[in-house]
């Protein structure tokens, strides 16, 4: 394809998309307009703020006035930011995006790009991956696309940092496509490895690549191995900090606690994670209109977040490597002068990471359970039925789907919500598993020496991501010999701190629906109220740094729990101050410690003044409910178990267990004691296992 | 089969007769049909082009005169657009297992190419291992609704031939097809399916899947894997499931009518078709008997023995004059 463009044509295009008569293009920007119009397959590695929109909105426009066809812009990002979109229209381009959000604009949108009224659609890479978007939009438009942009491409990269399934399936969709349409790959965060990975895969790619270090930024490390003190520190020293930006956390448990304890000390602050109530687009724009002071994110805020005056970005714990580091970190600064970027070492980073490298992958066993039970379905199997056919749980059975589906040729495919099994042979790629597991070390390793360094932090991070222009930036914690923000934490909020730590009670939510029918019981479907529990409250976490130390130590180390516990129960008992208020107290059996729940429930019954009736039964012996993982099985797991003997108040009842895992276990039980007469029952334990 | 083992032939060839599905085929320009391609491919040859030469823009431009005499320069220039189409319906096909071939592919099933010439589809769709094809072949067709005793003739031919390493070739429909099929793939026999609908619903279902992973049995289509079943596609796929065997059987034809005796006709007036057999024994639908008067041969009675292929084979040479051996035979 030969199309000869006009340089004073794009430059116009330019100046007035920007409405600066004065403006010019940034280096690079130009060849990769020009390489598009002449049909390449371009990979350009900028970094975020270049403007990449911009090279792929002018060369839209000018493939446009060529009569091609519109753009398909595929990106994680959920929409365009409306700087951009105003950029855009300036040049006479209309921008359109369909996604899980705006089902009911589809069939409209459709009809505007059939109309050729639309000249780049927007599309996640999981739209892709939907059958109905593909039959519905995706083949009435696709006839006629002229460009093709990807977005966030080191994604197509398993090596990389932030590898997305959905992304395989772009690879090949462009493997396929003939090279007749020009395609644009663009990221922001590729090493060397990445771009060569990127570029084998795609073939035929021209790759531009520009300095990624951001000049604005300041960045210093601290090592403080106790979280109490990190807590206290950013207590402290957030408010003195101009602006808003991130703190970001490795768990979604401590962003929610991090949060809570900064709103505790008057600070503005929202856990933001995969698991948020509130809408996270809307946390999102709060961020962006400095409504509140800090997001408390997990990776889940991640690409396509760009507010160009976040003025800092704290990292609370170590992330796993040198490019998720500089992809968070360099959210903060885009368009102000000056933003920090710091980060908090402690004790517990390397074992979450650790444990992050070990998870990423499911276990073969898994992947052969589930290809079996495929293997034999007369008519495929959903999820739910896949649980009742095995051990595993939802997201046990989704993570192999997933990983399954978008092989190359995949042994399994979905058909509305059901699985089926393809004639296809597969085995799990195990040295490729052991290949990225030793990576991933690596980068941890690095992230350690970055933690680390005594030189300029900027310099090694550019040389970590092979960017060719790495110098030193005499702005970070080495470079000025001095540090930026203080290096401790108040003592007194320090304590606060670890008082608040301790103190995390839980709520035990009653489970609604019976989800198995149980053989002796009349119980199926959602539970009546009659039966269903009360909300019920935990101590702790299991196995967190406040009780749930001392609830692991009673429990396997000194066989009894400490009346420690037992006085911090009642102190969290008071505080809730359930109604109707129990009038007795009796607890969860077991036969393999008969007498460990049993002692510690007598003794909360003394200290309440309450009778203590073990009137519960355990009359068979099954497997450890904590070995059944998914609802299914732990609910039938406790068929025929427990029986309810004796007299039974009619007055309302703490039932006490020493760990909640699924909360069945409390489920069946509340139900025996209502049916046997009892008030309402409200669950009462010691830990609440966070793995649910 | 990967999706980087597509050559830019195939591609050019898939844009301009593919078949994709969903609105793409009403609202765009209408994929060429076989005739046609086959007008575009002899204009092709006489400038010593390939189809992929009609993707670069300048070679294309320069043919729009002879394209605009044949099937029309705006209509190859909307259909060679669709790439994205192209590329989102195959990625969806082949992640399922479906492989696809071309006419200029080295690996199109030979037979297809010699016995079809022009006749032969632009496009295959398949699933399962393509050696198969190499294997001999016995055609077993008849009619979807077939009597038991048919029925018990259809299988025990598919055991037979299971016993003796030759192949069932059929069209994997209900009655007769599937009969003769899953009774050789149950004795550990082999099968081709020339399908006519649903090639990715046929392929994935338990009665075959094992057979596919197993090499054992190969799905071809010359339709894409999500077309629905019409008349037309069922009737035109005969020809192809003739085209890979090296003899036929009919279970059973009703005279004049259905599918079954329109396949076994046109065979029999093919100049170069390969023998016909009728099943002539017990009670029979019409269409059998007046078969053999068009001079189709009737199948050796039962029991069958080692010299049935023989026997079907001198007969083939009776016909020979008609036929040209292939060497898989010899």
């Amino acid at each position: 394809m030969s199309v000869p463009v006009s340089e004073a044509d794009a430059l116009q295009l330019l100046r007035r998309s920007l409405e600066n008569p004065t403006a010019s293009f940034r280096q690079g920007q130009r060849e990769s307009i020009q390489a598009l119009l002449q049909g390449k397959r371009l990979l350009v590695v900028q970094r975020t703020g270049w403007g990449k929109s911009m090279v792929y909105f002018l060369a839209t426009r000018l493939l446009r006035d060529r009569n091609s066809g519109p753009t398909l812009l595929i990106s994680p990002l959920l929409s365009l930011m409306r700087n951009q979109i105003q950029a855009a229209e300036r040049i006479g381009i209309r921008a359109a995006s369909i996604n899980s959000n705006n089902n009911d604009d589809w069939q409209e949108i459709t009809d505007e790009l059939l109309g050729n009224h639309i000249d780049i659609l927007l599309i996640s890479p999981e739209r892709l991956a939907n059958e109905k978007f593909r039959q519905t939009v995706l083949q009435a438009i696709a006839n006629k696309i002229g460009l093709f942009v990807v977005d966030e491409a080191h994604c197509i990269s398993d090596w990389g940092h932030d590898f997305r399934p959905d992304y395989k399936r772009i690879v090949r969709v462009l493997q396929i496509l003939p090279d007749t349409i020009p395609v644009l790959a663009t990221t922001a965060t590729a090493n060397n490895r990445v771009v060569e990975d990127v570029a084998r895969q795609l073939g035929n790619l021209d790759v531009i690549r520009g300095p990624l270090i951001r000049e604005s930024l300041r960045l210093q490390n601290i090592m403080m191995p106790n979280k109490a003190a990190r807590m206290a520190w950013l207590a402290e020293v957030l408010p003195q900090v101009e602006g808003s930006g991130i703190v970001y956390t490795l768990t979604i448990r401590d962003a929610e606690r991090v949060a809570e304890w900064l709103r505790l000390n008057d600070i503005n602050a929202v856990a933001y994670h995969s698991k948020s109530l509130e809408d996270r687009e809307e946390l999102e724009q709060r961020l962006l209109r400095n409504d509140i002071k800090v997001l408390v994110a997990t990776v889940a805020l991640g690409m396509g977040f760009d507010k160009p005056d976040l003025s800092f970005v704290i990292h609370f714990q170590r992330p796993g490597s040198v490019v998720h580091y500089y992809q968070q970190v360099g959210r903060a600064g885009r368009a102000v002068d000056h933003a920090f970027g710091i980060l908090l070492g402690g004790e517990e980073d390397q074992e979450i990471t650790d444990y992050f490298i070990k998870n990423a992958f499911p276990p073969q066993v898994h992947v052969e359970k589930i290809l079996k039970a495929l293997d034999s379905a007369e008519d495929g199997l959903s999820i739910n039925e896949m649980q009742q056919h095995m051990n595993l749980s939802f997201g046990q059975i989704n993570k192999v789907l997933s990983l399954l589906v978008v092989e190359e040729v995949s042994p399994v495919y979905k058909d509305g919500h059901k699985w089926y099994r393809t004639p296809t042979e597969y085995q799990l790629n195990t040295q490729q598993i052991e290949a990225l597991t030793e990576l991933r070390h690596a980068e941890q390793h690095q992230m350690q020496q970055y933690m680390e360094c005594p030189t300029c932090l900027m310099r090694f991070m550019a040389s970590a991501l092979d960017d060719p222009y790495a110098s030193t930036c005499g702005k970070c914690e080495p470079c000025m010999g001095h540090p930026l923000l203080p290096l401790d934490a108040d003592e007194r909020l320090t304590n606060r701190a670890t008082i608040f730590l301790k103190r995390s009670h839980q709520v035990i939510q009653p489970r609604q629906r019976w989800l198995y029918k149980f053989s002796r019981h009349d119980w199926k479907g959602t539970i009546p109220e009659e039966l269903r529990a009360e909300p019920g409250m935990a101590l702790s976490l299991w196995g967190d740094a406040g009780w749930g130390t001392h609830v692991r130590n009673g429990k396997y180390r000194d066989n009894r729990f400490s009346d420690l516990l037992v006085d911090a129960c009642v102190e969290m008992i008071q505080k809730w101050s359930p109604k109707p208020f129990p009038g007795w107290v009796t607890c969860v059996p077991s036969l393999l410690h008969p007498e460990l729940v049993p002692d510690c429930a007598r003794r909360l019954a003394a200290k309440l003044n309450l009778p203590f009736l073990p009137c519960v039964q355990k009359k068979a012996v099954n497997a450890p409910q904590k070995q059944m993982v998914n609802s299914f099985q732990q609910a039938k797991n406790l068929d025929g178990v427990f029986d309810v003997q004796g007299l039974v108040p009619d007055g309302s009842v703490f039932l006490f267990d020493d760990m909640v895992d699924s909360g069945w276990t409390m489920t069946v039980i509340s139900a025996l004691l209502r049916e046997s007469g009892s008030g309402p029952v409200f669950p009462l334990a010691l830990a609440l296992d966070s793995q649910t | 089969m990967s999706t980087t083992a597509l050559t830019k032939d195939s591609k050019a060839i898939l844009l301009l007769c593919g078949v994709f599905g969903g609105k793409s085929d009403r609202d765009g320009s209408k994929p060429l049909t076989n005739t046609e391609y086959n007008k575009v491919a002899a204009l092709l040859v006489s400038h010593q082009l390939s189809p992929k030469d009609l993707l670069d823009t300048g070679t294309l431009e320069d043919l729009q005169l002879d394209l605009d005499r044949s099937v029309g320069y705006s209509r190859i220039v909307d259909l060679l657009a669709r790439g994205a189409t192209l590329a989102f319906a195959l990625e969806t096909w082949m992640n399922k297992g479906i492989w696809i071939l071309t006419r200029s592919d080295s690996a199109y099933p030979e037979a297809l190419r010699t016995r079809l010439g022009n006749a032969s589809p632009p496009i295959l769709y398949g699933v399962g291992d393509l050696a198969l094809i190499n294997q001999e072949g016995l055609a077993v067709v008849g009619s979807r609704n077939v009597d038991e005793a048919g029925e018990q003739y259809t299988a025990e031919i598919g055991q037979f031939c299971a016993s003796r390493d030759v192949s069932i070739i059929s069209g994997g429909a209900r009655g007769v097809d599937q009969v003769a099929m899953l009774a050789a793939l149950n004795s550990r026999g082999t099968a081709v399916g020339v399908v006519a609908d649903s090639l990715l619903k046929t392929a994935v279902a338990g009665k075959f899947r094992d057979a596919i992973m197993d090499k054992r049995l190969l799905l071809l289509s010359p339709y894409n894997p999500d077309a629905r079943f019409t008349v037309g596609n069922a009737m035109g796929r005969n020809r192809y499931i003739y085209a890979l065997s090296q003899f036929a059987l009919i279970i059973s034809a009703e005279k004049n009518s259905g599918g079954t005796w329109a396949g076994a006709s046109e065979e029999l007036k093919r100049p170069n078709g390969i023998s016909v057999f009728v099943r002539s024994e017990g009670k029979m639908p019409n269409g059998n008997d007046a078969l053999i008067a068009l001079g189709a041969y009737p199948f050796p009675a039962r029991p069958w023995d080692d010299s049935l292929f023989s026997t079907l084979k001198n007969m083939n040479n009776d016909r020979g004059n008609k036929f040209e051996q292939t060497s898989l035979f010899d």
